[in-house]
């Protein structure tokens, strides 16, 4: 049993023992090999001699991928090397030396989306519109665009009015998920029969927008607005016949107190980035 | 050697009597060789040298001598060295191309292989920057005018020893001696406050550093890897920022390379005159 035991033991030892060692893996990756720069004044011929053209300059550390070994004449060896895709050259094989570490993997530049989707167009929700409507973005920074909204007032899934938004959006991270900031000003008009209330406000909205790669969004957020101007306009006719009837403006009207205008309301968008 | 006996030798190599041109500023010595009577070599585009500060077209004698078996080659001692007249004005990078041109002129020259050291490097790339059309090549060795100056002058600084009076010692290095050709005299009219060596240092500060993406005449960049005037790493600026342009670098050599390794450069200019025609002879076909 000892004996089986040992057996055992030295089958496991030498099984182990053939493993690639933890990073030789590295160094091979489908058959290329990588050898590093390891001195000063290390130079890249365009033959394998001393006296033949530069190509450029290596540094220490600079990770170069072999091709194939040569000889000079004076039996001193050079490697073959790739510079970038297109370029070979040989350099003294003295001044090359074992890779230290490899990266795993190609390095992939982040995206960063809405740099590469500067325009938008989708639909928007609630928020300053008081209803539905259409929406363009353009952002010609990276973090900041401006926004136009046009839409329709609706109340009790009526449509009471229109309504109109214009202003500065601001994106403040660069990944696909985003806070967002959005202020400015809009216009909205609710109809009830003969006169037509009109609010022109201030807002400001703060949410979260999630830009996919492919290029849909969707956003939410709140909404906070408030009145820079109320004004009411009454048809002619009812003008000149006086009518002063008290009107009811729905849910603007609601919202309305001692003239001021103001509300919290949420906000929604969905939509595509170009 | 020095370099009036180098001269010597090349005059009486050559078997030539130095001869001096009246140009508009300035009389210089000039030399205009070649195979005259052998119509089988070619001189029809000629090789014209361009010596460093405190030198002749002597520092070429390496190389003149057997190009100018097959080839015309050209050269003259700039305004104030060699064997050349003093110019009357002040010196400048500025003067010194106005007589490479004006030799060119004089000499009917319309399109020439300029090989350049140190001082003529930057009087070269003057005239290379201003286009002018006497040049198809430029041969730059261990030129002046690309050096980054607060460096220069640092490195210079560092490698002065001590000053004797009526003599200049340096015990560090050899970036003096190399910049001067080993002309003692030069040393001498320092001490002496020429005024117009003065000025000629002046003309150091002129640098094409910035400018050198300009150039656009088939350039060959040749450094001394030891050169402790101008180091090696302006050899790969030239290589990284002229367009096509082809370096080589002389191992233990320093700031005269054509001198000290003059086989190999001699190689280098002849592979670049193959080049050079065999480009000409595609352009045609």
């Amino acid at each position: 049993m000892m004996r089986r035991f040992c057996f055992t033991l030295i089958a496991f030892m030498g099984a182990f023992n053939t493993c690639p060692a933890l990073g030789d893996e590295k160094k091979e990756k489908d058959g290329d090999s990588y050898l590093e720069v390891q001195y000063e004044d290390t130079v890249v011929f365009e033959s394998p001699s001393a006296t033949s053209p530069i190509i450029r300059r290596l540094f220490v550390g600079e990770v170069v991928k072999v091709e194939e070994y040569a000889r000079d004449p004076d039996g001193k060896t050079w490697i073959k090397i790739t510079i970038g895709k297109k370029r070979s050259g040989y350099v003294p094989k003295s001044k090359l030396g074992p890779a230290g570490s490899l990266p795993e993997r190609l390095w992939n530049p982040p995206v960063i989306v809405r740099d590469e989707r500067p325009l938008a167009a989708g639909i928007r929700g609630l928020g300053e519109l008081f209803g539905a409507g259409l929406n363009l973005r353009y952002l010609p920074l990276t973090r900041i665009g401006v926004t136009f909204s046009v839409g329709s007032v609706l109340d009790e899934w009526k449509m009471k009015g229109t309504a109109i938004s214009g202003g500065l959006v601001s994106f403040i991270a660069l990944e696909n998920l985003s806070p967002m900031i959005e202020a400015g000003v809009s216009r909205v008009s609710y109809h009830d029969g003969p006169s037509i209330l009109r609010v022109v406000s201030f807002y400001f909205t703060v949410g979260l927008e999630w830009m996919f790669r492919c290029g849909v969004y969707v956003n939410a957020g709140i909404t906070y607005m408030r009145s820079m101007d109320v004004e009411i306009a009454v048809e002619w006719e009812n003008a000149n016949d006086g009518v002063t009837e008290p009107r009811n403006y729905g849910i603007l009207g609601d919202i309305m107190q001692n003239d001021v205008f103001q509300a919290v309301r949420p906000s929604f968008g969905v939509g595509y980035g170009f | 050697m020095p370099p009036g006996e180098r001269f010597e030798l090349l005059s009486s190599t050559l078997d030539s009597n130095p001869r001096f041109i009246w140009l508009p500023r300035a009389a210089v010595r000039f030399l205009d060789i070649g195979p005259t009577q052998n119509k089988n070599r070619n001189s029809e585009t000629p090789w014209m040298f361009v010596h460093g500060f405190g030198g002749s077209a002597g520092d070429f004698a390496p190389l003149i001598i057997p190009l100018s078996k097959e080839f015309r080659v050209a050269a003259i001692d700039l305004p104030g060295f060699g064997g050349s007249f003093a110019l009357e004005e002040e010196y400048s990078v500025s003067a010194g191309a106005e007589a490479i041109s004006d030799f060119a002129a004089a000499a009917k020259i319309e399109k020439a292989d300029l090989v350049c050291h140190s001082l003529g490097g930057q009087i070269c790339l003057s005239l290379a920057l201003s286009h002018a059309p006497f040049i198809r090549s430029l041969v730059l060795i261990n030129a002046a005018g690309v050096y980054s100056p607060s460096e220069f002058v640092r490195g210079i600084s560092k490698r002065i020893g001590k000053i004797n009076t009526g003599d200049i010692v340096t015990t560090r290095g050899r970036s003096i001696p190399d910049l001067i050709s080993d002309d003692r005299t030069v040393l001498k009219r320092l001490v002496a406050r020429d005024s117009s060596f003065f000025a000629a240092l002046e003309s150091f500060k002129e640098n094409y550093r910035g400018r050198i993406r300009q150039i656009e005449v088939p350039t060959v960049v040749i450094w001394g890897r030891n050169d402790p005037v101008f180091p090696v790493e302006n050899a790969f600026l030239l290589k990284e920022n002229v367009d096509q342009a082809v370096l080589y670098v002389v191992e233990g050599a320093g700031h005269s390379p054509q001198m000290s390794h003059p086989d190999l450069v001699m190689n280098w200019l002849m592979e670049h005159r193959r080049r050079l025609d065999g480009a000409e002879k595609n352009k045609e076909l």
